[in-house]
């Protein structure tokens, strides 16, 4: 291997500091300089710091986002998360390998250039299959495009250096405002070129219009969403925005300086192709922003905004409009009415539970924290959000970074915290970048108040890291691995000291049970889980996003009421709830309302608040392997039941959906996954059997099933052949576009497909026609 | 707060312990044996290995007792149904992974269990005294006896290494394995009366061998790959020394015994540090081996036995347990590692239940690079960081570690002589 450059090393151990508590701060920052972890570097750092080769090397194969072997120059990272892999991740990632010819036991192509790796979630559920280059995520991803979509990447590449920084137009007697929100999933639906597009159509018009960046609208199924706000104050909203868009879409609202003809014609171009090219490129839906007559009025009726209150008015990053809409209000409440015993009393009395899964009394907690053992005492913002297909942390912190400083603020000053610590996963490099923005702005505007520092620790691709004691290793500098508790976090902590630890939605609801008082949050929700929740609904599901609903929802309002039910032709069968430590819980079962006793009573948990919706094309085996593989993916390895345990779980649905299962199996199955949760150090392990469990016991026919050899949804490859029908018009879109070249080329004819050389990939049923192509159950066993 | 006194009860038994002490140091208290094997005195908890379990009876949970804080109140249960199957799986679970024999092939078909991978160990360093011993040690003593139609040799497992560059007839047998079709789990011997007969019935019923190879098998002796233990037994019995009393057989040799045919990449691996020679020819026939002979031949053993077999926690508990090694299996198995680069210890990586032991000792001790964790989840392993060598990674503790090791998987190499 090259020589590398030991000065940029030094460089690094010098900002970052010789702590061993630092060892993951200083790899991460290695491995972006060097996009791997070079030995030269590591034996500095041991050479250098306190970090031994012990802890060093043990941190560097713990966390997945770490590799010892050079990458490519760019790295694929395509989501197998839980709503990506219900919409096909898989064989877009088979897309990738085959497409860069990579085999084997290789991740990276023959001119390294780019590496393919799977990751857990990408936070943009709704837009599955995500697939992240680089820092560039894409929606929407299928097969068929992933050629074109690196050759994008690259071209895109070519041109970032160019990108100007000016991205906020202002200026005197601005006629009107086009706002657009550019977190994560809205980027990967495009949102970038269309900013690029507008400010470009606002220069190239003349345009007197102020380019508004604003946060998460909870709109994600349409993402990129435009707003228009015209001169007198009425609002538009552009769903699904393409940039080729923007410029007729600004001249329906605007009327440019001066009316060039050029851009008349421009506009009538832009009409005919509507028209003409229907099939390529449907129109974006357009309405009325006033839309609570609109369209997806259900969408908002349901709702109750207190974490998300603001949702796409209010940019990221003004603290203007933060503080004119009342926020920081709250905390110099506290701090000059308040004792933090007050403070702590008003909490438990609005009786909010921890959103971070397992529902625990924040005040009790909080109540726990303030009174242990004298000394330092630390906070931290558990923003690991590792559920795959979960993504409201990431939004809340992209889009709200400042109620939640604010609500740690709050929680720092009841418990007597002197230094308080946001984990955010790193995945989420725009909630990083934002939250670190955040806390500078609130630092030079002196609101955090005396003694009180706040900062960002990165996580490193560990999803056993949300669950605190592990959380509280990774911040110290160690291999993510829970410990027992007692003692809590709350009495022994970070460095052993007293420690809160709370869900980023939990404290983003502090301010707001501050400012209205706890009667107002026990006003919402049931007695015994008070306030909102907000969920990240994704899946099969008309209309995907961010939602904040009372708790005591029913599951069928948020499907069908919020999200719109399925899409057509299918039928609803069961919601996920709260990923791999939660469970299905099935289609009748629809009813039962969503919080805290009655998900647990059902065998499901609350979980972070991923909401997967499945359909009838769904199995439920598929779905629980995938979840219990997850979790044996994601397992620390400290013990047994759940290190070797979960892996023989595995065992046993692989077999399954590989055709090859045998009597008893089901029964061991479900004996095993009893011994997992109750033998099990920490809640991966304790919770991992749930998705096997409430399958099982919701759909015990779909198991028996598999064991007679057939997969009653089709999804299990093993187990279906492809056909085509008598449908087929002969139009070659299969041949054409089959990875494989299983289907010969025969134009005009009914087209074949032969079963040796078929992997199943779905690509030719997604892209016929006339739906000519079908599936059909095949028993390995007759 | 500190030094508060707590009160709880095991089994229907009040203790009185200190704040701070866990449910295990208040079972110990009364004597109450609970099985560990993660937990290192002195150390932190680790909390891995959960044959630990015991159940509290008020919420009916099954808790930890080496890493449990005993609390005021607290009724613990080690004697429950749930208590007893909890064990038994987790053991289950990790014999599953379990890549190792405690006792060698030869060891098992020998009717009278004469250790013999021990025994040519100790003839390999002309450890005559300790040789002796282990022959006396026999019940009723192997003597090399020519009606013994030597089973022992016949299950050789050098047979499958070398049957590979043999072109003899004995390919024929070695290339099916006898051993997977021994009972697995061999019989719990308490009669050593009836020692014999049982043995010889076991074994013509379970060798798959038609009595023509046999016959011909025993005519080639000298072509025989085989380890030829007769007659350094032979040589041994004949020795006029005085032994020492070894100790004495286990009151039964039940085996976990999971290797069965050794996998092509193992081959090389088994036979890392052993004579590649064949067959020691005795200048003498009929008397057995002249000492050097027997040493010769015995650098030939694999020693396919583990050398904790007498100190393992996991064996022992799995016969307490009666866990059945075949409940989980099914994964197949992983090969048979071996890493022989440290002078003093041997590390066999399939024995590891990653309990941490050795990585918290080396931490302790502030071994200069010491061992760590590689890896996370199912494949988790023990290693030299930076994947160095074992004899730089245990440079001052080694033998704590080999000692404190639960398992076989780190182990002294040279057996004390006695
Ligand atoms: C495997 C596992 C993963 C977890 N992941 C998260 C997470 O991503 N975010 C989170 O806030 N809590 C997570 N938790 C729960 C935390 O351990 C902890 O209970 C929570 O952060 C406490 O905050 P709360 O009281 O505000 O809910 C996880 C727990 C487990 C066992
Ligand atoms: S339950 Fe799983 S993740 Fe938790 S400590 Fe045990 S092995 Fe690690
Ligand atoms: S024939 Fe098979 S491999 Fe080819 S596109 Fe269809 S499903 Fe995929
Ligand atoms: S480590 Fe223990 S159980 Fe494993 S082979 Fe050795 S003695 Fe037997
Ligand atoms: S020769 Fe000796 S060691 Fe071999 S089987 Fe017979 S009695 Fe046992
Ligand atoms: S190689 Fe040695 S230990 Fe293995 S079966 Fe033969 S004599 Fe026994
Ligand atoms: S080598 Fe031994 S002491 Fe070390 S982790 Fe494995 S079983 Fe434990
Ligand atoms: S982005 Fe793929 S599941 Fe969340
Ligand atoms: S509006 Fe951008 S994802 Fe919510
Ligand atoms: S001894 Fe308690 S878990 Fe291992």
């Amino acid at each position: 291997m090259s020589e590398i450059d030991i000065s940029q090393v030094d460089a690094i151990i010098d900002g970052c500091g010789t702590a061993r508590s630092e060892a993951i701060t200083i790899l991460t920052s290695i491995q972006d300089c060097f996009h791997y972890l070079p030995q030269e570097a590591l034996d500095r750092v041991c050479e250098r710091t306190d970090c031994t080769p012990a802890q060093l090397y043990g941190v560097a194969t713990f966390y997945s986002h770490f590799r010892l072997q050079p990458a490519g120059a760019h790295r694929v990272k395509v989501c197998i998360g839980t709503a990506c892999h219900v919409k096909g991740a898989g064989a877009v990632y088979d897309a990738f390998r085959r497409h860069l010819a990579i085999e084997g036991d290789d991740d990276t192509d023959a001119d390294r250039l780019f590496t393919v790796e799977k990751v857990a979630c990408l936070g943009c559920c709704m837009l599955a299959p995500a697939v992240q280059i680089d820092r560039t995520t894409y929606g929407h991803v299928t097969q068929a495009q992933v050629g074109g979509l690196l050759r994008d990447f690259l071209a895109a590449e070519a041109q970032r250096a160019k990108a100007d920084g000016s991205k906020v137009l202002r200026g005197a007697g601005v006629a009107g405002e086009v706002r657009l929100c550019r977190c994560t999933s809205c980027e990967a639906a495009g949102a970038g070129a269309v900013w690029e597009a507008t400010h470009a159509a606002i220069q190239a018009l003349h345009l007197n219009v102020r380019l508004q960046l604003v946060g998460c609208t909870g709109l994600s199924f349409e993402a990129p969403l435009l707003e228009v706000v015209g001169e007198g104050g009425d609002a538009f909203r552009y769903g699904m925005v393409r940039a080729d868009d923007v410029e007729a879409t600004l001249l329906r609202h605007f009327q440019p300086a001066g009316l060039h003809r050029r851009v008349t014609t421009r506009a009538l171009r832009w009409l005919d192709r509507c028209v003409d090219s229907f099939e390529e490129h449907e129109a974006p839906f357009r309405y009325a922003a006033d839309i609570r007559e609109t369209i997806a009025s259900p969408y908002w009726q349901r709702q109750d905004h207190i974490v998300l209150d603001g949702a796409g008015e209010v940019g990221p990053l003004d603290l203007t409009a933060y503080r004119a809409r009342g926020g920081f209000e709250a905390l110099q409440r506290c701090h000059a009415r308040y004792t933090p015993d007050e403070v702590i009393e008003l909490i438990t009395a609005s009786g909010l539970r921890g959103r971070g899964g397992g529902g625990f009394l924040s005040g009790l907690k909080w109540r726990q924290t303030a009174t242990a053992a004298e000394g330092m005492r630390y906070l931290v913002c558990n923003g690991d959000e590792g559920d795959p297909g979960s993504f409201m942390d990431r939004m809340i912190l992209e889009s709200f970074p400042f109620r939640v400083i604010e609500g740690m603020a709050i929680a720092a000053f009841a418990v007597g915290a002197g230094e308080g610590i946001f984990y955010i996963r790193c995945e989420y490099p725009l909630a990083v970048k934002r939250v670190r923005e955040a806390i500078q702005m609130c630092v030079d505007a002196g609101l955090l108040g005396e003694g009180l520092t706040l900062r960002v620790a990165e996580g490193a691709g560990a999803f056993v890291c949300g669950e605190e004691t592990a959380l509280l290793a990774a911040i110290e500098g160690q291999r993510g691995m829970p410990r027992i508790r007692p003692p809590y976090p709350s009495e022994q902590g970070l460095h052993g000291q007293p420690t809160l630890v709370n869900n980023v939605e939990t404290y983003a609801t502090v301010p707001w049970i501050v400012a209205h008082g706890p009667d107002a949050l026990r006003q919402l929700g049931t007695p015994g889980s008070p306030g909102t929740k907000t969920f990240a609904l994704a899946g099969r599901i008309v209309r995907g996003g961010l939602i904040e609903v009372p708790m005591g929802t029913t599951i069928r309002e948020v499907v069908e009421e919020i999200g719109g039910g399925v899409g057509e032709g299918h039928t609803f069968k069961a919601v996920q709830i709260g990923g791999p430590s939660g469970g299905c819980i099935p289609a009748r079962l629809a009813d039962i309302p969503i919080d805290f006793d009655s998900l647990h009573a059902e065998g499901s948990m609350m979980g972070s608040g991923g909401l997967v919706v499945l359909d009838d094309s769904d199995c439920m085996v598929d779905i629980a392997r995938y979840f219990l593989a997850f979790s044996q993916d994601e397992s620390c390895g400290k013990c047994t039941f759940c290190r070797v345990g979960t892996r023989r779980m595995l065992d046993i649905l692989e077999r399954l959906c590989a055709g090859e299962g045998r009597a008893g199996d089901v029964e061991e199955l479900e004996k095993l996954g009893g011994w997992v949760k109750a033998g099990s150090l920490c809640g991966l392990g304790q919770t991992a059997p749930n998705p096997v469990l409430s399958t099982l016991q919701h759909f015990r026919d779909e198991y028996e099933a598999h064991i007679a050899g057939t997969c009653p949804a089709g999804r299990c490859k093993a187990l279906i052949r492809y056909a085509i029908t008598t449908d087929c018009i002969g139009c070659t879109r299969c041949a054409q576009h089959c990875p494989v070249d299983a289907i010969p080329f025969a134009p005009h004819e009914r087209h074949e497909i032969d079963d040796e050389l078929c992997i199943r990939c779905d690509t030719c049923r997604q892209v016929c026609p006339s739906n000519a192509v079908i599936i059909r159950s095949h028993n390995p066993r007759s | 707060m500190s030094g508060s006194i707590i009160n709880v009860s095991i089994d229907g038994r009040p203790v009185a312990v200190a704040e701070g002490a866990t449910v295990l140091d208040a079972a110990r208290e009364l004597g109450i044996d609970v099985p560990t094997m993660c937990y290192l005195k002195d150390a932190k908890p680790f909390t891995s290995c959960m044959v630990c379990l015991v159940e509290d009876t008020a919420s009916q949970k099954l808790l930890p007792a080496c890493s449990s804080l005993a609390q005021d109140g607290m009724t613990i249960r080690t004697d429950t149904a749930q208590v007893h199957e909890a064990r038994q799986r987790a053991l289950e679970l990790l014999l599953s992974e379990h890549v190792g024999d405690c006792e060698g092939p030869c060891r098992c078909a020998c009717p009278v269990h004469l250790d013999i991978p021990r025994l040519l160990r100790a003839v390999g360093r002309a450890d005559w005294r300790s040789a002796r011993s282990i022959v006396d040690d026999a019940q009723p003593p192997c003597v090399g006896e020519q009606d013994c139609k030597a089973p022992c040799e016949r299950v050789c497992r050098r047979n499958q290494v070398d049957a590979a560059v043999s072109n003899s007839h004995y390919g024929s047998i070695s290339s099916r394995s006898v051993i997977p079709s021994l009972p697995r789990d061999l019989l719990i011997i308490e009669n050593t009366g009836d020692l014999l007969r049982q043995a010889q019935h076991r074994l013509s019923t379970s060798l798959e061998m038609t009595d023509q190879t046999r016959h011909e098998c025993l005519q080639n002796e000298n072509c025989c790959a085989a380890v030829s233990i007769r007659a350094v037994v032979r040589c041994v019995a004949g020795l006029d020394v005085e032994a020492t009393a070894g100790p004495s057989v286990e009151a039964f040799v039940r085996n976990v015994s999971v290797i069965g045919k050794l996998m092509a990449e193992e081959h090389p691996v088994m036979m890392r540090d052993v004579s590649a020679a064949s067959r020691v020819v005795a200048v003498d026939p009929d008397g057995g081996y002249a000492a050097d002979e027997a040493t010769r031949e015995a650098a030939r053993c694999m020693h396919c036995d583990c050398r904790k077999g007498h100190d393992c926690a996991l064996r022992d508990y799995a016969i307490a347990y009666e866990a059945d090694q075949r409940h989980y299996a099914g994964g197949g198995r992983r090969p048979f590692e071996q890493i022989t680069q440290h002078a003093d210890i041997l590390y066999e990586p399939g024995k590891c239940i990653r309990c941490g032991i050795c990585v918290r000792i080396t931490e302790r001790e502030r071994e200069p690079l010491g061992l760590t964790f590689i890896g996370r989840g199912f494949d988790v392993r023990i290693g030299v960081p930076f994947e160095g060598s074992l004899a730089e990674g245990l440079r001052e503790v080694a033998r704590d570690c080999a000692e404190a090791c639960p398992t076989g998987a780190l182990c002294v190499r040279k057996e004390a002589q006695q």
